[in-house]
């Protein structure tokens, strides 16, 4: 019955392809720009004049043309500056030889720009495409995208960094600009198709990080089990270890699950991620950036002993946009209204998911009881340019995600009485303004308020409700001063200053048994109810110097906390370096080492069952790295690490000094983590991504006084290989990943507890391993454009195709005795669409 | 913030994705050697005094269980907890235990151990890291946790005596005027027979209560659905018939910030058998509670158009498909170490399939 309909879908959608993709006559092509993110071009043949796609060997013998150049255009003076990234979209026929033999506008951005772009477009020279390998005329979409032409000041990094990755990308926020002159920034058609957001991984050495790992291009969108969501790529990336149940968070290099920070425009927030391989908590239009850094994070960031995820906004730069995509699981908006010319733009996102719909209908069918989930976020940017050197933004957003196993728990009569949900929500407001003084110094000053709820809540049958509800208020405050003092160095200080009021309101089962409580029954565990509110405080400041001596590049950091929170008060300077030698052109090896201090969860250092004297957390990273531009624009990093840590938060009741008073955390913990990671990859071009990714790592923990033993999350070998290749206007990908399967403890013995009627297991070997993890996905796009004003994709993405049979975690008999596995994923797809309209 | 998070993620995926172990054993269910309960006498003793021990175990082959006692003090859980030997606690002391006497199922810890305790206790306490002063006010108030190991072994097919089951019960010393006891028998109803249990103290078996009426329970099926032609699906309820709030006692405790508060026992209904279990309970479904205000501890299985209490208590037996002789165990805790048990044999045979 269920494949029934599905098949029945699936057609349907083909048969939906077919009605809204054009036929090969006018279809898409590739067209690679060469200097773009392998951007794919909208070709339309004109009459009698083919022009297919592709242009891989094994494919068809059909070309697009390629960008060879584009001349640059000059705004007179005193003309109202153009926004970098907005841009000019040019009908243009390309001769046989190469030549631009037409141009018109087809979408228009402002009177005197496109005058200006048509009338340079007959300078503009490409590579025809090509039939059977002889040129022929074509006429193709094309995106005249505007970016201010740079300082020379920055452009040796630019050279530097474009030789291996894209250029399409905005890096606008940071750099100085010139009024008067326009550099285009090409992007072919296709990035007006497929290209909603940020799109490739590029690796661009950044002088305070190690490692730092900035994904842009359009084929971000299209990564096989992603479901088309840019920022999770980052689970593919080295140093990031699989987790069960989809988990909507990352464990990276060894590190805990807290111990990453995701931040927006520099500002942490819970996580990045919905429930259920959610897609990211904000519309990915508005990310202009996301820059991973598994380890060695530069000083500006702080409070996380790991890594740091940091996605970075902006306002769609451009005409007005209307953006819509609904699929199986989730649908979403996306609007952005441009207004004083261009100057300010304001934007919304709203996205809603309805498993709500879907889900009962599986429960229906496969008779397993599911449980209910649902999200939803929404966001509102309003950003404006006052002048060429001085902008300001603010931007609202939240999130919300709830997950019910009310009607999950049991199944049968017995689960009447249970409930169990889980929920979460944040919501960000962020005030930012940049300035450019003169040509060397970017000053940005940000603010931020928050809000953080979280509600757990259990009630089995027969026992008491347990709940759990904690809400934060949070407020932040940033300066980041970027300035360049001499050709041979420049600076990167500030101050980012945090302050958290945390509210308790808990009933829950104590640890253990309360002193002169002997156990209860593991079916009534016994309650207690906390509620409290207390404060962390955690002013900082950092500085950094960026010493240049081609062909070697010294940065010297410092960052300085001072944590307060329940009766601890401590500064921490977190000395910070890095030493990159550019070998060659093509080769960079880099060191770096430095100490990293995140203070503990708050709701650890309640005076009531916490410990308001515990330690923040650290860890010493080091780290060395060797990356090369290969032959066949391949690019490929390979990284070696070691991180310790000590003072890592664990429960663990204690009687301090011996009395009566307990603390149900001490801050004893010591773990070290150690692996080799390996990034080999094919940025978008000829229509062909892929990259192969393999961390050999090994992460370890010790109690004192005892044996170091295997970190709950360590995965051996974590490999991840992805590829796509767009033919014909359809876009094929897969990808792959196999990963040693998580530790579990072994039980040699237990020992039947009559006071609580539980088995106490004694646990004897660390050793032992979940089964290997191997998950196989794919997804098809097919781009469609409806008379150059309706554009988007429609995609199909499946997860776990072959249906590997994974074991997430066991379930002990109540005994030990015997296990259960608990299976992972089944196969789990999507169908959807995704369009944009642009009115003209 | 996250690991909050994700801690709470993972226990409902797994809440979840239990209902997809059917293949597990489920508590009540006899299938192997267990313990099902272990008494000491009193639950709470002063020093000097005695304790005795009875152990209720079931070897569902038959085997003759040999039983080794030990009385042990944990000095790194003297202010509570609990660590199993050759846990993983590395680094902890390990319990200092003493030998004691086994008569079958039983033993005592003598007067003179308890009171030798008491005596020596600034030394366990300087070994546990624990404030000689800390211990004598525990002692004097909410009680000292001490523990009585018992080891059970059996034949093996080689005739060797192998290890098959070991268990932990606690016990308090304290010199508080009044301690607690143990719940002062085990009274309740299968299908319409009545039982009691604890008559004799030396005994774990029930005894049908003779007022019964009438005893049906015997050589019959118990309260099969009348009229109902398959016996598979007949239930009987496991009731508890006792009014547990007699006997219910208040014990003092430590609350976390060194406060002394006052704590109320509970009942607890747990039920074994060696039949089939087939209803679908969750680890608390299996057992019923009576605690505080028992309106709202209300058993998974309850019938909530039942306007009588006892009936919320109701554990449901789905009986077995294979007529025969099987047996029943209700054990009852008070949660303070207090703990009362029986054992039954239940008769189960085939009636004729009637009308509906």
């Amino acid at each position: 019955m269920t494949r029934r309909r599905w098949t029945l879908a699936a057609v349907c959608a083909l048969l939906v392809l077919e009605t809204l993709v054009p036929r090969r006559a006018d279809a898409q092509a590739d067209a690679d720009a060469g200097v773009s993110s392998g951007d794919a071009g909208s070709v339309a043949a004109d009459a009698g004049v083919d022009a297919g796609s592709g242009s891989e060997p094994m494919g068809p013998t059909r070309t697009q043309p390629r960008l060879i150049e584009a001349p640059a255009i000059a705004l007179p003076e005193g003309t109202e500056p153009v926004a970098a990234g907005s841009g000019v979209a040019l009908i243009l026929t390309i001769a046989a030889d190469g030549t631009v033999s037409d141009a018109t506008i087809g979408t228009s951005l402002r009177e005197d720009i496109d005058a200006l772009v048509l009338a340079s477009a007959p300078a503009m020279r490409f590579e025809p495409a090509t039939r059977d390998g002889q040129p022929v005329p074509a006429r193709i979409r094309f995106r005249y995208a505007l970016a201010v032409e740079e300082v020379p000041a920055s452009e040796s990094e630019s050279e530097s960094e474009s030789a291996s990755e894209s250029e399409s990308e905005s890096e606008s926020e940071s750099e100085s600009e010139s009024e008067s002159v326009v550099a285009p920034d090409v992007e072919l058609g296709d990035d007006e198709i497929a290209s909603y957001s940020a799109t490739g991984v590029v690796e661009r050495p950044e002088p305070g990080a190690a490692t730092r790992m900035t994904l842009t291009g359009a084929e971000l969108n299209t990564v096989p089990g992603t479901f088309g969501d840019p920022v999770r790529v980052l689970q593919f990336m080295p140093g990031v270890a699989r987790l069960p149940f989809g988990l909507p968070l990352l464990v990276v290099r060894g590190a805990g699950l807290n111990n990453t920070g995701y931040f927006i425009d520099g500002f942490p927030v819970p996580n990045l991620w919905h429930f259920f391989l959610g897609p990211t908590v904000i519309n990915t239009n508005f990310i202009s950036r996301q820059d991973f850094y598994p380890g060695n994070y530069p000083v500006r960031y702080g409070r996380f002993s790991a890594a740091v995820v940091s996605l970075e906004t902006s306002a769609p730069q451009g005409p007005l946009h209307f953006e819509l995509q609904v699929d199986a699981l989730r649908a979403q908006a996306y609007a952005t209204i441009p207004f004083d010319h261009g100057r300010g733009n304001l934007s919304f996102a709203g996205r809603r998911s309805y498993f709500e719909l879907i889900l009962p209908l599986i429960s229906q069918i496969s008779g397993q009881s599911l449980p209910s989930v649902a999200y939803d976020d929404y966001q509102v940017r309003l950003e404006y340019r006052f002048d060429s050197h001085f902008s300001g933004s603010i931007f609202i957003f939240g999130s919300d995600d709830s997950l019910d196993a009310s009607s999950a728990v049991g199944g049968g009569t017995t689960s009447a009485g249970s409930q169990t949900s889980l929920s979460y929500q944040f919501q960000r407001a962020i005030v930012r303004l940049d300035w450019h003084v003169g040509d060397q110094t970017t000053v940005r000053l940000s603010g931020s308020l928050g809000r953080d709820v979280t509600g757990f809540s259990a009630a089995q049958a027969g026992m008491a409700q347990q709940v759990y509800h904690f809400e934060n208020f949070i407020s932040a405050l940033r300066l980041d001063i970027s300035t360049t003092l001499a050709p041979w160095l420049r600076t990167n200080f500030g101050i980012d200053a945090s302050g958290t009021s945390f509210g308790v309101d808990v009933t829950a089962p104590v640890p253990q048994s309360g002193l002169g409580q002997y156990d209860r029954p593991l079916f009534d565990p016994q309650l207690v109810s906390i509620q409290s509110r207390v404060g962390l405080g955690t002013p900082g400041a950092y500085g950094e110097a960026i010493l240049d001596f081609a062909p070697l590049e010294i940065s010297l950091g410092t960052r300085i906390d001072l944590l307060r929170y329940g009766n601890y008060f401590d500064i921490a300077p977190d000395p910070r370096s890095v030493v990159r030698l550019h070998v060659s052109e093509d080769v960079t090896a880099s060191v770096a080492s430095g100490l990293y201090t995140q203070p503990p969860q708050v709701f650890q250092t309640i005076s009531v069952a916490g410990n308001p004297h515990l330690s923040p957390q650290r860890s010493w990273q080091t780290s060395a790295q060797v990356e090369a531009n290969l032959p066949l624009a391949i690019y490929a990093r390979i990284t070696g690490y070691f991180s310790y840590m000590w003072d890592i938060a664990r429960l663990n009741l204690t009687n301090p000094g011996g009395g009566t008073n307990r603390q149900a955390f001490s801050a004893d913990l010591q773990g070290r983590s150690y692996g080799l990671e390996v990034l080999v990859r094919r940025p978008l071009a000829d229509g062909f991504y892929g990259w192969l990714s393999y961390t050999l790592s090994r992460s370890e923990r010790v109690i004192p006084g005892g044996d170091w033993y295997t970190f709950g999350f360590d995965q051996t070998h974590i490999l991840n290989l992805a590829a796509s290749y767009e033919f014909d206007g359809w876009r094929f990908g897969a990808s792959f990943q196999v990963t040693t399967g998580r530790p579990t403890l072994s039980v040699c013995a237990t020992t039947y507890n009559a006071e609580s009627n539980e088995y106490d297991p004694t646990f004897c070997d660390r050793g032992a391993r979940l089964p290997t993890y191997t998950q196989l996905n794919i997804r098809i796009d097919r781009d469609f454009n409806i008379d150059n004003a309706l554009l988007g994709s429609i995609y199909l993405d499946v997860l776990n195709v072959y249906y590997a049979q994974n074991t997430e975690a066991v379930i002990y008999q109540y005994d030990y005795a015997r296990t259960a596995p608990i299976p992972g994923l089944p196969v789990l797809g999507t169908i959807g669409i995704r369009g944009y309209w642009e009115p003209r | 913030m996250s690991a909050r998070r994700s801690a709470a993620w993972f226990a409902i995926a797994s809440v979840v994705l239990v209902a997809c172990a059917n293949d597990l054993d489920r508590e009540p269910l006899v299938k192997s050697p267990r313990i099902l309960a272990i008494v000491t006498d009193p639950p709470e003793a002063l020093p000097g005094q005695d304790v005795h021990v009875r152990v209720l175990a079931f070897d569902p082959m038959g085997r003759e269980l040999h039983y080794a006692f030990r009385f042990c003090i944990d000095p790194a859980a003297l202010l509570g907890g609990f660590t199993p030997d050759g846990s993983n606690g590395q680094g902890v002391v390990q319990p200092i235990c003493f030998p004691l006497r086994a008569d079958h199922n039983t033993a005592t810890v003598p007067g003179a151990l308890t009171q030798a305790i008491a005596t020596q206790l600034p030394m366990y306490a300087a070994m546990g890291g624990i404030n000689a002063d800390t211990a004598t006010a525990v002692l004097a108030t909410v009680g000292l946790p001490l523990q009585i190991r018992v080891a059970l072994s059996a034949p093996d097919p080689a005739g060797v005596d192998a290890p098959v089951v070991s268990g932990l019960k606690l016990f308090g010393l304290t010199t508080r005027a009044t301690r607690t006891t143990n719940p002062p028998y085990v009274f309740f109803s299968v299908g319409g027979s009545v039982f009691l249990g604890g008559v004799d103290p030396s005994s774990f078996e029930c005894e049908l209560f003779p007022f019964s009426d009438p005893p049906v329970f015997r050589g019959s099926v118990p309260d099969a659905r009348p009229g109902h032609p398959d016996i598979h699906v007949a239930r009987v309820a496991l009731r508890p018939l006792d009014d547990p709030f007699q006997w219910m006692e208040t014990y003092p405790y430590f609350d976390y910030s060194s406060g002394i508060q006052t704590g109320r026992e509970g009942a607890y209904y747990s039920w074994f058998t060696t039949s089939d279990v087939n209803v679908p309970c969750m680890h608390s479904a299996c057992h019923t509670i009576v605690e505080g205000d028992d309106t709202t501890q209300v058993s998974a299985t309850a019938d909530p158009t039942d306007p009588s209490a006892l009936m919320q208590r109701d554990a449901v037996w789905e009986l077995p498909s294979t007529p025969g002789t099987y047996d029943l165990w209700l054990v009852v805790r008070d949660g303070h170490a207090g703990e009362a048990a029986c054992h039954t044999t239940i008769e189960v045979t085939a009636i004729a399939a009637t009308a509906p």
